[in-house]
């Protein structure tokens, strides 16, 4: 290693005889004594005993001063350790003790005013031990100079030209002798320290950690100190790492690790040096720095350039001159935009001589929408984004609608903090727009599944916490993943700090198990913008004829009002409206006849009640009681309810009854079925009927302030001949307190219509086994010739089986593959009246009533609730009700369930309005009316009506190609976060608030709680993390490595920056700009370390292979996407269209169907091609199918996309040349570039075409060797082709675009091979 | 050491690529003919990461997978309890509180599902054996029998996933890919991971599948399962384009070889001679593969052994035998996905047929790899990602009944390549709900797995996102009792 240093020791001493003399003898000796002796030397060799000797003593000298100096470093520090524990200590106590705040405050601030001073004392102390160290550094190279000198010294060398930057140099070696806590030790502990004395604290042994706090430093229950600063010796971490005892050594065999002598010997040089830890460098703010100054300063074109060259200089290397003006402007314009510079540009910027001839490109390219399409494609890694879901079926998602607002944002240089605000929490910004809205799909890219047979909650649980992954690598490079299921073993993150972070993200109003259509919930439309002023003007339209249908029509509404009283006359007929013997309330509230016979409730309104009604009448045959809940003025809001928000619950609806004979002898009256006009989601009027104290009939009282009706059907005609005495009882026990009856009314009918429908159970027979679907469905089995049940089929095998398991409203699984299955069941009715069914089934259904066929859907589909509504008429007594369900293969399932029924003309929600009152309706009751009443009485109704439907099929039309995307929303009542015992969703623990990491920043003032603060907090300049993150994922793009090379990771593992002040520096710079990422791209691209030329040395290669230092420009091979984009725009197939949803180009056949599930009612399981232009559209808009992604790209390195993905990896491999050589979207782009060759230059010179090709897809004209490589075998070729014209064809036949019947078949096919080499040149593919 | 010096971590990382080793003298002729030997799929040379760690027993892997949770009941683990109650209602206590698929979750009742099929015993330890696998209780010598292997995942997906990858969410590499980037590749022309899909019956209920089973992960793409098609291009555009060629072919690559060279000379970066060797090697994977594929040379005693569905190409069958041609060559790592296994419903008929497409075929290739010394240092596993529960989904009738996914316990065999030849391990309860004994949890598989390739599953790691991976996470134990 010292040898590396004789030649800048030499320049370095050189350089400072210009320093004044230092006097004193008892001193050691000056630079410039030493430089005296140097001379002296030259001039008299033998007078180096005498050199030794007096260099020699005055190192011992500075030795001593520097053991000297140790005590009190030593002691300051303790004296600053004792103020920080005592300032935390009260710290602690002022949260705890709150009465004691004040004076707890001013001992706090006491001592924290102390620690500045003390804190001075020991930098100064730190300081001159430093000085002295580097001191010692100089000596000792002087003697080592010394002993090359012997025993013939050579002269002293020319002092260089540039002495600054070589003085420069010379503290720069010395901070990298010194140990750095961060950059060398830490590691060391994180890999085989930090598990057992890190951060978690359930892992923690022996009370000790090595990331921060005291307790390294303090006696350890067996009483020794792990460190002892500046005496290794005395230091247990010291002797327990090298222990010889293997009992006694660390770490502990069983942790499977074991340190190397290089490491255990900076870990004792480290505590040689004071052994002090410092808070891991990522979570401390950037600091401002100065660009160092540099030699080379012509060289620096930016700052960027003075931290590189600064480095380059330390380590003796010299930056590459830049590029050749062709190479440069191939690399930033693939860079840039992700495509290939046109000839045209290429010559444009080589014979364009000004200064700012690159700056120039440089705009140019920024300003192209191109530029957005490259930058978005870098962000679709790190936001998962793809076309399909990713589990289990990986059906199809559209979400291209967010990919384009992407590309969009960042064509507009919409600043970073908003397009992370925007991300994260558009949704919550004031009144948010479309665009921001669409922005949050960021965090529903991860996958969803829609499995058979998964429990939601865990694959929610999975989801929120993707989201939380995703966000946190991103935007902060960390890994909060581990704290997932315990504390973080390296990085300070608590589990608790984790799901405080997810609660963030865990009120989404989502369902695990979703995506089985499409887009899951929360989604929403998404119009373009020519679809938006579509849409508005259809909705214009039907508006207009809306007004036009409701339009005020004198006489038809004069016969309307005539026949609403008629009609209300007659269904109020219906009812004999009750006048009580008495009504009580159990809780002490006053009830009150009105004259209307309706009971308002006054006084005390208890927190339950049950109000007990008795009536005598003499009417029998009683088929239903109704109950009117009626508003009132004097009630809150004038609502039906007493509850303060107007609305009520009736628990129970109870009924007794006894002979007017007998009145004490009351039997409980059973009620058969109960409907409301209306009911609250969760409070149906079943609820009321159910003999459940604790649900009940509630009816949205806070948000409808109407009057509701509901009826309740007897099992059997009530009332006893010679009179009865019914005592109802309206129950309100429900835990939603008050929750009382304000007004109501009690009416009693012998209208047998009012019975209901019987339903029997169901009968199953089958399956009846076909060859396919289609032969099952036509087939007439026997069962469609007349139910018998008990007739056997197929040879006795099949009969009519009772089976009470298949059950209304619920997927019923049946058994069978391929065949068809037969339901049957009855229906009594004790009336005539009309009936609807909802039907869901997997796949095809026929449904016949009474032996009419009522639906007939031969379609193939995964089951879903209510696919087809059927409606029939039932006789009154048995109905029929047959079912055929057809498979056609894997799942097989059926789902019934009754929606709707009807009675009599009217149907019977226009009769429940007509029953109100005029002026208690509502306007959309009244139009109900209206609406009923000229469709039957108005001439011009059916013509208005067909012209409305048109408009509203065009609006449908239009709405149905609106895309969906999907979005983040909230709950409106968060959902509860709980901490989860080893991460395991069905095992919560406490439960903790939404809250950001504040070991890294604090919430900024006034941040709400919510993920818009959580943006907020990331974007807040005190953020240690977000910027330089952000600027190191950049610093990847166009280097191929970050300044970080984990540019996923910036915690404890993750690596130390190969130049930590630039890395602050640019952060800094990117926030100073105010997030402006165009000029950080353009910052990077114009310094002259970008500019460098790619060439390198086998010396350069051996010292620093991965080009980390920046010693040349960057080379290595193109992203996946570019691969292809690169050669369909060289061939001038390249359609470069912007945004849209996804297309899909070639690829082989059947490699979607070889994984997929097969089910055609899923998406995505069966790839057909696109054909036209989608085949040459640039690859960011392939269709991406998360379960077999684009071969093409895969095979260049693209990630599936299922997770985050910061950094690519970068692999060689036989299978890429396979794909460029053989795939046919490159060999159709070799004959289409060979038709340019053949085209665009003149004929007769095949050396002017290849090199015309070899131009366009290098931007360099090939020199004389390379083209009379190719030359030679177009030659060959051409021979090979006018021999065998049919492999020309053949070879001119592959893709889609047709070939130029024009040119000849076997030139064409020979300048094919020739392209198809081009583009299969290491050069092409690689940017350099 | 740090990393804090590119320069000195290049130093400690240069014996892996070599990079003086290629660039110190140019790269004429002869230099370039010897660049073109070295391992190509995996950049990593055999031996790196100081693997193995020790002597391995088994130098490949052939995993017969089958995917859809093969029933254990109605296959291997033989319940006369079971056959005594069947139609009665599983007690409550035998199925405790496990969660339960929401296929059938909501059932009612829980009733007993008898096997349809006769058992009977075979081999040393008397493993039983279906009347449906008769092929596969004739080589009950050879076969490890494992009736206890459990999970927690109850659905295809994760399950899957789970034992494929060592975790139940996606984002893992998978066993494959571990082993490739562990000890790299035995041969020169063939990826050291192959993936077989073969097609069987199309009218059963086949689950997807997810390619990330056999994917690379965070681990560099080269290591991930190179999937050998049965219809179309066996490796994906391996086959020159119509109209080129041999000597066209060698034409460009030649040609190419030089303008690279020239390149080379320019700019000195090592890429450019990797891609060279690259090149190459597509070359001679260009003629290796239709050779692999092509079985003409097969004499017909071993085309009939594994049965007349071998002569349909990517039938299970076919891909056994496939199988033992890329063992031959060297390939690491076979893994072979079979669908068809998820039988909710008319399980006997269907668990007949695909008894029908994997039995012979399972055995001959077991049988096949004894008779040329192979089994010895190959591993063979036959299992799926779970079992089936005991109790039926739907109506339950002695003729036919389904059942739903079961993960608490189920069957996998093993056999050569070390594990024990005849051996019998893990007991289940007597309704096959819940192991009693020896449990073989699927990270303990996957950690004797890698054991029996000459690898501790505590050393393989990969950092990545600051933490050290591995296949089998912080879990999973070597089964002695499963070792030769």
């Amino acid at each position: 290693m010292m040898m590396r240093y004789i030649s800048i020791g030499c320049v370095a001493l050189c350089g400072m005889m210009v320093f004044a003399e230092e006097p004193a003898p008892s001193n050691p000796p000056t630079v410039d004594a030493i430089v005296e002796l140097l001379k002296k030397l030259e001039a008299d060799p033998p007078s180096r005993a005498e050199a030794e000797k007096t260099l020699k003593d005055g190192l011992e000298q500075i030795r001593q001063q520097v053991n000297e100096s140790q005590p009190p470093v030593e002691a300051a520090a303790a004296e600053v350790d004792a103020a920080a524990k005592r300032a935390a200590e009260l710290d602690a106590k002022l949260a705890e003790l709150s009465a004691q705040i004040d004076a707890v405050k001013k001992d706090a601030a006491d001592h924290a005013a102390a620690a500045p001073g003390l804190q001075e004392k020991l930098d100064a102390a730190k300081k001159q031990h430093t000085a002295l160290a580097d001191k010692i550094t100089m000596y000792e190279r002087a003697l080592e100079l010394i002993g090359t000198l012997q025993p013939a010294p050579e002269p002293a060398p020319e002092q260089p030209a540039s002495a600054p930057a070589a003085v420069a140099a010379l503290p720069a070696v010395n901070e990298a002798d010194r140990v750095n806590y961060n950059r060398d030790i830490r590691p060391i502990l994180s890999n085989n320290c930090m598990a057992c004395h890190g951060p978690d604290e359930a892992e923690r042994k022996a009370e000790l950690r090595f990331d921060e706090g005291t307790s390294a430093y303090t006696a350890l229950s067996s009483g020794k100190l792990a460190i002892v600063p500046g005496d290794p010796a005395k230091s247990e971490l010291v002797a327990r790492i090298t222990a010889h005892d293997e009992a006694d050594r660390m770490p502990p065999a069983a942790f499977g690790k074991t340190l190397t002598q290089k490491q255990i010997d900076l870990l004792t040089q480290w505590i040689a040096q004071g052994g002090s830890m410092d808070k891991h460098w990522a979570f401390t703010a950037p600091a401002p720095s100065e660009a160092p100054v540099i030699a080379k300063a012509d060289w620096a074109r930016n700052p960027i350039d003075n931290f590189i060259a600064s480095r380059l200089e330390t380590e003796g290397l010299a930056p590459m001159p830049e590029a050749e003006k062709h190479s440069l402007i191939r690399r930033v314009t693939l860079d840039l935009t992700g495509l290939p510079p046109t000839l045209d540009e290429v010559t444009a910027f080589v014979s364009d001589t000004s200064t700012d001839a690159y700056e120039k490109v440089v705009d140019r390219l920024l300003a192209s929408p191109h530029y957005g399409e490259q930058m978005a494609r870098h962000w679709l890694d790190v936001s998962r984004y793809a076309d399909t879901n990713g589990y289990h079926v990986d059906n199809e998602r559209y979400m291209w609608r967010w990919r384009d607002w992407v590309i969009g944002s960042f064509n507009e240089n919409q600043p970073f903090d908003k397009f992370t605000i925007e991300q994260i929490a558009g949704d919550l910004l004031p009144e948010p727009s479309l665009d921001q809205r669409i922005a949050t799909g960021f965090n529903r890219n991860h996958m969803i599944t829609f499995e058979g047979g998964v429990i939601p909650e865990e694959y929610r649980v999975a989801y929120v916490v993707d989201r939380v992954n995703t966000t946190s690598t991103v935007w902060m490079g960390l890994t909060v993943g581990c704290a997932q299921c315990h504390d973080h073993k390296f990085d300070p993150i608590s589990m608790q700090d984790f799901y405080e972070f997810y609660a963030f993200f865990n009120s989404v109003p989502e369902k695990g198990s979703d995506g089985n259509t499409g887009n899951s919930v929360p989604l929403m439309k998404a119009p373009l913008p020519d679809q938006k002023v579509a849409l508005d003007a259809a909705q214009a339209e039907v508006d207009a004829m809306l007004a036009n249908i409701r339009q005020p029509l004198p006489e038809v509404d004069a016969a309307q009002a005539v026949w609403m009283n008629e009609a209300a006359d007659k269904v109020r007929a219906r009812w004999a409206v009750m006048d009580p013997d008495s009504v009580v309330s159990s809780g002490g509230a006053t009830l009150k006849e009105q004259y209307d016979r309706s009971i308002l409730v006054e006084g005390t309104n208890p927190d339950t009640d049950v109000y007990e009604y008795t009536v005598s009448t003499e009417l029998t045959d009683i088929t239903a009681i109704r109950l009117e809940a009626l508003t009132h003025d004097t009630l809150p809001e004038k609502g039906a309810g007493r509850a303060s928000n107007s609305n009520f619950v009736v628990t129970e609806f109870e009924v007794e009854v006894a002979a007017k004979s007998t009145p004490e002898k009351f039997d409980r009256m059973p009620l058969a079925a109960a409907n409301s006009d209306y009911s609250q989601s969760g409070f149906e009027i079943a609820k009321a009927i159910d003999a459940n104290p604790e649900t009940g009939w509630a009816v949205d009282g806070p948000t409808k302030k109407e009057a509701r009706t509901a009826v309740f059907v007897t099992e059997k005609p009530a009332g006893y001949a010679g009179g009865s005495i019914f005592r109802i009882r309206i129950k309100q026990e429900s835990k939603s307190t008050q929750h009382t009856l304000g007004r109501f009314r009690i009416a009693l009918t012998t209208d047998k219509t009012m019975g209901p429908t019987e339903f029997g159970q169901w009968y199953v027979n089958g399956p009846f086994v076909a060859a396919d679907g289609k032969t099952a469905y036509e087939t007439a089995y026997e069962p469609e010739k007349g139910v018998d049940i008990k007739a056997t089929y197929e040879d006795q095998r099949l009969k009519w089986v009772l089976t009470p398991t298949i059950a209304d409203g619920q997927p019923n699984i049946l058994n069978g593959d391929i065949a068809a299955t037969y339901l049957y069941r009855t229906i009594q009715a004790p009336s005539a009246r009309q009936i609807s069914f909802g039907i869901g089934s997997n796949d095809a259904v026929k449904v016949w009533v009474n032996d009419q066929v009522v639906l007939d859907n031969n379609v193939q589909r995964a089951l879903l609730a209510d696919q087809d509504t059927v409606t029939a008429q039932l006789v009154q007594g048995e109905n029929r009700v047959l079912v055929k369900v057809v498979n056609y293969g894997n799942q097989y399932s059926f789902q019934f369930r009754r929606t709707d029924e009807k009675v009599g003309d009217i149907p019977l929600d226009v009769e429940q309005i007509l029953l109100a009152v005029d002026n208690a309706r509502t306007d959309a009751q009244r139009a109900v009316l209206q609406e009923y009443y000229r469709s039957r009485n108005w001439s011009e109704w059916p013509a208005l009506q067909t012209q409305l439907a048109a408009l509203n099929q065009k609006k449908t039309e239009l709405d149905t190609k609106v895309p969906t995307t999907m979005v983040m929303a909230e709950l409106e009542k968060p959902r509860e976060t709980f901490m989860l015992k080893r991460g395991q969703y069905d095992a919560p623990g406490d439960t903790v608030t939404p809250a950001v990491l504040t070991n890294l920043a604090p919430m900024p003032a006034n941040a709400p709680l919510t993920r818009l603060g959580l943006a907020q907090w990331l974007v807040d300049p005190s953020h240690p993390l977000t910027s330089r993150v952000a600027v190191n994922r950049y610093w990847q793009r166009y280097f191929g490595t970050g300044l970080v090379k984990t540019s996923e990771d910036f915690g404890v593992q993750g690596d130390w920056p190969s130049h930590p002040q630039l890395l602050d520096w640019l952060s800094l710079e990117f926030i100073r700009t105010g997030w402006d990422v165009k000029a950080l791209q353009r910052l990077i691209v114009t310094s002259a370390t970008y500019r460098q030329s790619s060439k390198s040395t086998s010396d350069l290669l051996g010292k620093d292979p991965e080009n980390r230092l920046l010693a040349r420009g960057s080379r290595y091979r193109l992203d996946a996407e570019e691969v292809r984009d690169n050669a369909l725009a060289v061939s001038g197939l390249l359609v470069n269209t912007i945004g849209g949803p996804s297309v899909k180009p070639y690829q082989p056949k059947g490699i979607w169907e070889e994984v997929s599930y097969g089910d055609k009612t899923f998406t995505a399981q069966f790839f057909e091609q696109d054909n036209g232009e989608n085949l040459y559209r640039r690859s960011m808009y392939t269709f991406w199918k998360r379960q077999s992604p684009p071969p093409s790209m895969l095979i260049f390195d693209a990630p599936n996309r299922e997770v985050c993905t910061a950094r690519r990896a970068r692999t060689n491999t036989p299978l890429q040349a396979l794909a460029l050589l053989n795939d046919p979207q490159f060999v159709e782009a070799a004959r289409v570039l060979a038709q340019r060759m053949m085209k665009e230059v003149d004929a007769g010179d095949p050396a002017a075409r290849i090199c015309y090709a070899f131009q366009l897809a290098t931007a360099r004209v090939p020199n004389d060797d390379e083209c009379a490589i190719l030359t030679k075998i177009f030659g060959d070729q051409l021979a090979v082709y006018r021999a065998n014209t049919n492999a020309a064809l053949e070879l001119l036949s592959v893709g889609e675009s047709k070939r130029d019947e024009m040119l000849d078949p076997a030139e064409l096919a020979a300048y094919t091979t020739i392209a198809s080499m081009i583009l299969n040149l290491d050069e092409t593919v690689t940017k350099g | 050491m740090s990393s804090h010096s590119p320069i000195a971590e290049h130093a400690l990382l240069q014996t892996r690529r070599q990079f003086f080793g290629r660039c110190a003298c140019g790269i004429g002729g002869a230099a370039l003919g010897s660049l073109l030997n070295p391992a190509a799929f995996a950049s990593a040379p055999k031996g790196s990461h100081g693997l193995p760690h020790f002597a391995p027993k088994a130098k490949r892997v052939i995993f017969l997978f089958q995917s859809g949770g093969p029933s254990q009941l109605d296959l291997f683990d033989y319940k006369p309890i079971v056959q005594a109650k069947s139609g009665t209602e599983l007690p409550a206590s035998v199925r405790g509180n496990q969660r339960l698929t929401t296929m059938t979750s909501g059932q009612n009742t829980f009733p007993v599902a008898g096997s349809k099929f006769k058992f009977s015993q075979h081999g040393p330890s008397g493993a039983w054996f279906s009347e449906v696998v008769p092929h596969m209780a004739s080589i009950a010598d050879e076969i490890c029998m494992m009736n206890s292997v459990t999970t927690e995942a109850i659905n295809h997906d994760p399950a899957t996933t789970y034992i494929t990858t060592g975790a139940q969410l996606a984002g893992r590499p998978s066993m494959g890919a571990w082993l490739s980037y562990g000890l790299g590749s035995e041969n020169n022309d063939l990826p050291s991971y192959c993936v077989l899909i073969s097609k069987g019956n199309p009218r059963v209920n086949m689950q997807p599948l997810y390619p990330r089973i056999w994917g690379a992960g965070f681990l560099p793409t080269e290591h991930q399962g190179v999937n050998l098609r049965s219809a179309g291009d066996p490796v994906l555009y391996i086959n020159n384009p119509p109209g080129v060629d041999d000597a066209t072919r060698r034409r460009m690559l030649d040609g190419l070889a030089q303008l690279n060279e020239k390149q080379y000379e320019e700019f000195a970066d090592p890429e450019i001679v990797t891609r060279i060797a690259q090149y190459e090697m597509a070359y001679r994977m260009q003629s290796s593969v239709p050779d692999l594929v092509d079985f003409s040379d097969e004499p017909d005693h071993i085309i009939d052994m594994y049965g007349p569905d071998v002569r349909r190409p990517g039938s299970f069958a076919a891909n056994c035998l496939l199988s033992r041609r890329l063992a031959e060559r060297g390939v690491r790592f076979v893994q072979l996905f079979h669908r068809g296994w998820d039988q909710h419903a008319e399980l006997p008929r269907d668990i007949s047929t695909q008894a029908q497409d994997t039995d012979q075929p399972s055995a001959a290739l077991v049988r096949d790899l004894k008779q040329r010394g192979m089994l010895d240092d190959t591993l063979v596993i036959w299992g799926g990602e779970f079992g089936r529960t005991v109790y039926g989904q739907g109506n339950v009738q002695p003729e036919n009944y389904g059942r739903d996914h079961h993960g608490r316990c189920y069957s996998m065999w093993m056999a050569g390549g070390g594990a024990k030849a005849g051996g019998l391990y893990g007991e289940t309860d007597d309704f096959s709900y819940n192991v009693a004994k020896h449990p073989v949890h699927v990270h303990d598989l996957n950690a004797t797995l890698l054991h029996l390739m000459g690898v501790d599953h505590l050393k393989l790691t990969f950092s990545y996102q600051g933490r050290d991976f591995r296949l089998t996470d912080v879990f999973g134990n070597v089964l002695p009792g499963l070792l030769a």
